[in-house]
């Protein structure tokens, strides 16, 4: 077998991969939010719930969730699919490391901004919107983008539940050839080659934010 | 609850399977991390380089991927490690990966001006090295390096999926034996989170990436 | 002052470039044993480049550096030895704007540390040493703090003390209260006199001009990477002769 075969055999799996990896980040990046605020808040009913659901999506492995959300949560729903399970799985793992990181974000805007916000009078959701929420935006792109690719790693897991994505197909093609070293290589690479982008934006912000900001 | 308590002896091997792995493959990883560290500034680029580059595959290829490579990959090229040992190699290489970005930040992290004071007070390059610069850098990295141990710790139920009989596999099989997937996988997803939460309170390990 | 005809440390025709950009041009200065030279000019004009040369933490690439008997070229003109920088580091003591006390270490293990392992003193000469040092400066009651329990001018006394206790000929110093408040900036500058009274060789980089005034013998103004004037610290502060001189200490004094 050649390079070009196994390479045309895996590459049916990078759509799924892609698609898997970015939903799951969308869904993180949305549940997230909420989940932040509530972190961050005076009200101690709100900030330790958040609190609890952050630190155990956070100290359970992935591929243990994705267990539990298929085979326990999905008994449930019988026309899930592994795909779907897979993100649903990671997107509340995403969720809690993307609540942290926007945590991190809002924390890093200067007391002295909410400051001189108030002093000019408008209200705090003025204040949030205009002041803070910009600045906090850009701060948050790089540990954001690296998380993208934390996640984009951490997708392989789905295979074990089904998912047909690169790491599915390249076991498979490994087990039909028996040329395994070759295919996980390839798979490997694929995965790199996926995340160089990402990289690249992760790195081109920060060194924006360094100069934009100061920081 | 009940059922909890009667799973939890059948899972509890598989608690002591995971442990040795996170062990095994911080004890194989951890020694060539600090190596690659202290290669990756090497004055040579011809050095340098390349350990970038394997620190740099470390990190961006999928830790299922590592394993699978190892367990079902290198027989290919007469290498057969057992599933427990290829685990362990595998996590080894991913551990040795991530160590060494943290090893080599928390060197970079010490200011220059300590490099500075040292070198003016006469003190030669390697006492500058182990007097000023590695007590410091040991100081800010073993938050991360706790961080990433839980992490790995974590990162060892990748073993199930070349059957090694750690932790998940243990409730896998319970599971597909009574039926009973809820309490035998939360059982799990317990026993990680409870190791996971101690350690990272213990360590004050708040600043955990996620990795592997 | 007038100057004896044997410098203790003489610099000659001094070139610094940083990647190809050259930000110091040929620059001289010859310094006597016991003379206090004040090295003032605006931000950027070389003055830290020019005085970390001496040490050779900034390596010039070209001019030469004579310092009690020894001569040390520039990297163009041939550079120097491991050994050669080993005994100028030694002889030279050096305190910087920031400090730089070593943070996982206390006062006293501060002051310790080079005696012992650049020196070879022994760990109880080198304490009793150091407690000296730290009581001279006036600090006998912080040598088992970490630095980061002291107050910046603190700081900065114990990186004096650091200094002294390695026997240095002569003392750099870069701008060695700007870190500091007013008050602790005045424990500094107490300091620093009485080490000039006590006739110790001094280079300091400063905006404090009562300072220069008072305590230096020699003053030279720097700007854009080369001297503009020199002479008596006094006479200089007040009657300076460059139209760039004055303008400069114009700006200061109005602050
Ligand atoms: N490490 C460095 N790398 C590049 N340029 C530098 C460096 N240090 C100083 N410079 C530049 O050299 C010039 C002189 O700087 P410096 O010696 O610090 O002046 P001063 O101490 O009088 O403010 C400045 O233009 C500064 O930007
Ligand atoms: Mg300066």
């Amino acid at each position: 077998m050649t390079v070009m075969e196994h390479l045309q055999a895996l590459a049916g799996g990078i759509g799924t991969t892609v698609t898997l990896t970015l939903a799951a980040f969308g869904v993180g990046a949305v549940a997230g939010f909420p989940l932040a605020l509530a972190r961050r808040s005076s009200q101690w009913w709100l900030r330790l719930p958040a609190l609890a659901v952050i630190e155990v999506l956070r100290a359970i492995p992935p591929l243990v969730w994705l267990f539990i959300v298929f085979y326990v949560i999905g008994a449930d729903f019988p026309l899930m699919t592994p795909f779907q399970a897979a993100v649903a799985g990671l997107g509340l793992i995403a969720a809690a490391y993307l609540a942290e990181i926007y945590r991190a974000g809002l924390d890093a805007v200067p007391d002295g901004q909410w400051e001189a916000a108030s002093a000019t009078g408008i209200g705090t959701l003025t204040t949030y919107r205009k002041v803070v929420l910009p600045q906090a935006a850009l701060i948050v792109v790089p540990p954001a983008a690296t998380y993208l690719i934390a996640l984009l790693k951490d997708s392989a897991v789905a295979s074990v539940v089904g998912t047909t994505d690169i790491t599915f197909l390249a076991f498979q093609e490994a087990r039909v050839t028996l040329e395994g070293f070759e295919v996980f290589v390839i798979a490997a690479a694929l995965y790199l080659a996926l995340s160089a982008p990402v990289a690249l934006v992760a790195r081109t912000a920060d060194r924006l934010i360094s100069r934009r900001l100061g920081l | 609850m009940s059922t909890w308590i009667e799973l939890f002896p059948d899972l509890l091997p598989g608690l002591w399977v995971t442990i040795k792995l996170t062990l095994l493959a911080l004890g194989l990883g951890l020694p060539c991390g600090v190596v690659l560290a202290g290669l990756s500034a090497a004055p040579s680029r011809w050095v340098r380089w390349p350990v970038i580059v394997v620190v740099e595959i470390g990190r961006g290829v999928p830790g299922l991927i590592v394993l699978y490579l190892v367990y079902r990959g290198l027989p290919q090229v007469d290498v057969v490690l057992s599933a427990f040992l290829s685990a362990g190699v595998g996590l080894a290489f991913s551990t040795a990966a991530y160590t060494a970005e943290i090893i080599r930040a928390g060197i970079a992290a010490v200011p220059v001006g300590h490099r500075e004071a040292a070198r003016a007070l006469s003190l030669s390059p390697l006492q500058e090295f182990r007097l000023v610069v590695l007590p410091q850098a040991l100081r800010t990295v073993i938050a991360p390096l706790v961080g990433f141990s839980i992490i790995l710790y974590q990162g060892t139920s990748l073993a199930y999926a070349i059957s090694v009989p750690e932790l998940l596999s243990r409730a896998y099989n319970a599971a597909s034996i009574t039926f009973q997937f809820g309490a035998a996988l939360t059982l799990a997803g317990a026993m990680y989170a409870v190791v996971s939460l101690t350690a990272t309170a213990l360590a004050g390990a708040r600043s955990r990436e996620r990795v592997l | 002052m007038n100057h004896p005809p044997q410098p203790l440390l003489e610099a000659s025709d001094i070139c610094i470039a940083y990647g190809g950009h050259q930000v110091v041009h040929d620059v001289s200065l010859a310094v006597a044993p016991g003379e206090v030279i004040s090295l003032i000019g605006p931000s950027g004009a070389g003055k830290s480049s020019f005085l970390r040369s001496i040490n050779w933490l900034e390596p010039p690439c070209s001019g030469t550096l004579t310092f009690d008997g020894s001569t040390f070229r520039g990297l163009r003109d041939g550079g120097v030895s491991k050994r050669q920088l080993q005994g100028l580091r030694r002889s030279i003591g050096m305190v910087f704007q920031q400090f730089n006390l070593f943070p996982h270490l206390s006062a006293l293990e501060n002051v310790v540390l080079a005696q012992v392992h650049a020196l070879g003193r022994s760990k109880a000469e080198a304490r009793e040493r150091a407690l000296q040092e730290l009581h001279h400066v006036g600090l006998g009651e912080v040598t088992d703090k970490l630095p980061s329990k002291c107050s910046g001018g603190q700081q900065q006394r114990i990186a004096i003390a650091r200094a002294l206790a390695l026997d240095p000929q002569v003392m750099l110093f870069d701008e060695p209260t700007s870190a500091l408040d007013p008050e602790y900036a005045m424990d500094v500058l107490v300091t620093m006199r009485r080490l000039a009274d006590e006739g110790m060789t001094m280079l300091v980089v400063t905006h404090e001009m009562h300072f220069a005034a008072e305590v230096a013998d020699r003053v030279v103004f720097m700007a854009e990477g080369r001297v503009v004037e020199e002479g008596p610290a006094a006479a200089l502060i007040r009657d300076p002769q460059h139209e760039r001189t004055q303008k400069f200490l114009a700006a200061v004094k109005g602050r």
